[in-house]
């Protein structure tokens, strides 16, 4: 590429189109109308994008909304993000993040909740987890979900507001090394598999080492 | 017609050693297809299916080379009806990928140099094809031939079937995105209905 590309700068309350950009800051309140592409994508504040994001590193201090699929080798989240769809190599978030299609990582850490109505398949999944959060199905090779240190207090006012009731819900959990708290799902399957305090599993599939909690329940376990 | 065979996850993974981790890693990077995952409910609940055939034949391609060839470099070699194999047509007979009677049929006026690209060779291979199992004549052949030449490439390298319908001894041929249901009236018959994935694979393991 020889032409020069433009960086795109928003400030305050804006909104402009998509297209192909160097460097995208949106400070403020912003609005993008249609697709964007950029090497970096950084946003602080609120704001949306009616098409995709395609950029190398996308960070978001606040709270973003994305339509259409965000792609990115790096994506960085304090805050909230909403998107179509996520496709990345490194995944760093604390805060929320939602996704209305599949979430693709090599590396997928999270502070916080999510909400991934498809299937969140990384290389290594590391949930700290502080609020309900939800994934149709998660697949990888190491899988750890904790519940996040600060969120043992969550449960007494949970009954106020329902978001703060730690807890991952999944039909199914797949992958080689698998460590859950606070899970409820229909199947897990491993080959290491440790369920910890407060899951409850309908069937645990391993080949290797199993573990239950004295405080998880397990419905059946099967040994391949 | 007969049903794709199917398999599940579990029964792939015992059968191929391979574990969660890895196909799920092979996804990620696009080696298996996302339209070969089939998900369906069954007493214990969703399981993943998978043409039997097809997964079977890409994973050991996969195994094969993963020694040679980075994930990100097999990618590129595996997407689906993306190769890059260009023969040429003397080739093509000598190896005996391609029949004569076909070459000589389709690409009657190229000279024996002509390199094909793998769209063409696909339309040649799939016209032998049909013509071993005897459904098809050697002059559908050239419809079959002029239909992929005009539409294949509208496909852009997503799985596409080709059907072969004939009534009252009038063919057509039909290129349908997948998945696809079509209904026809009374006295119709698909007389072959080819995948072009399964094509490809097969061609592309002739080819090498």
């Amino acid at each position: 590429m020889d032409r020069t590309l433009l960086d795109l700068n928003l400030n305050g309350i804006g909104s402009a189109a998509g297209g192909e950009y160097r460097h995208v800051r949106l400070d403020g309140v912003c609005k993008l109308l249609s697709d964007v592409s950029a090497e970096t994508f950084v946003v602080n504040g609120h704001g949306s994008a009616q098409g995709a994001v395609r950029t190398k590193q996308f960070t978001c201090n606040g709270k973003f909304t994305i339509k259409g699929a965000l792609n990115s080798e790096e994506v960085r989240i304090d805050g909230m993000v909403d998107t179509g769809s996520v496709n990345a190599d490194r995944v760093t978030a604390n805060g929320g993040l939602s996704s209305e299609g599949d979430v693709e990582s090599e590396l997928f850490e999270l502070t916080g909740y999510f909400d991934v109505e498809g299937l969140l398949n990384a290389g290594t999944i590391k949930i700290s987890l502080h609020g309900g959060s939800r994934a149709r199905e998660i697949g990888g090779e190491i899988i750890r979900v904790r519940k996040g240190k600060d969120a043992k207090w969550n449960k007494l006012v949970s009954w106020a507001i329902p978001r703060l009731n730690v807890q991952l819900e999944a039909n199914v959990i797949e992958g080689d090394d698998i460590e859950l708290e606070e899970t409820v799902a229909a199947v897990v399957r491993g080959n290491r598999v440790v369920i910890g305090k407060g899951c409850r599993i309908g069937k645990v599939e391993h080949k290797g080492e199993l573990v239950v909690h004295p405080q998880a329940k397990v419905d059946e376990r099967v040994r391949n | 017609m007969t049903e794709r065979e199917l398999i599940s996850k579990k029964e792939l993974l015992e059968l191929t050693g391979i574990s969660y981790g890895q196909l799920y890693r092979w996804k990620r990077k696009q080696l298996i297809p996302e339209d070969w995952f089939i998900r369906k409910s069954t007493f214990t609940g969703q399981e993943t299916f998978f043409p039997k055939e097809l997964i079977l034949a890409r994973i050991d391609r996969i195994l094969n080379m993963k020694d040679d060839l980075s994930l990100d470099e097999l990618a590129g070699k595996l997407s689906p009806l993306l190769y890059e194999a260009k023969l040429r047509k003397d080739e093509l007979s000598k190896r005996n990928i391609v029949s004569r009677v076909v070459l000589e049929r389709l690409g009657a006026r190229d000279p024996d140099d002509t390199v094909y690209s793998f769209e063409q060779t696909l339309a040649f291979f799939a016209a032998d094809q049909l013509l071993l199992t005897g459904e098809m004549s050697l002059d559908e052949a050239d419809l079959l031939a002029q239909t992929m030449k005009e539409h294949f490439s509208k496909f852009e390298g997503k799985t596409c079937e080709l059907w072969f319908v004939r009534k009252m001894g009038v063919s057509t041929f039909l290129l349908l995105s997948v998945p696809s249901e079509a209904y026809f009236e009374s006295g119709t018959k698909v007389v072959a209905r080819l995948n072009m994935a399964e094509l490809a694979e097969q061609l592309q393991t002739k080819l090498n």
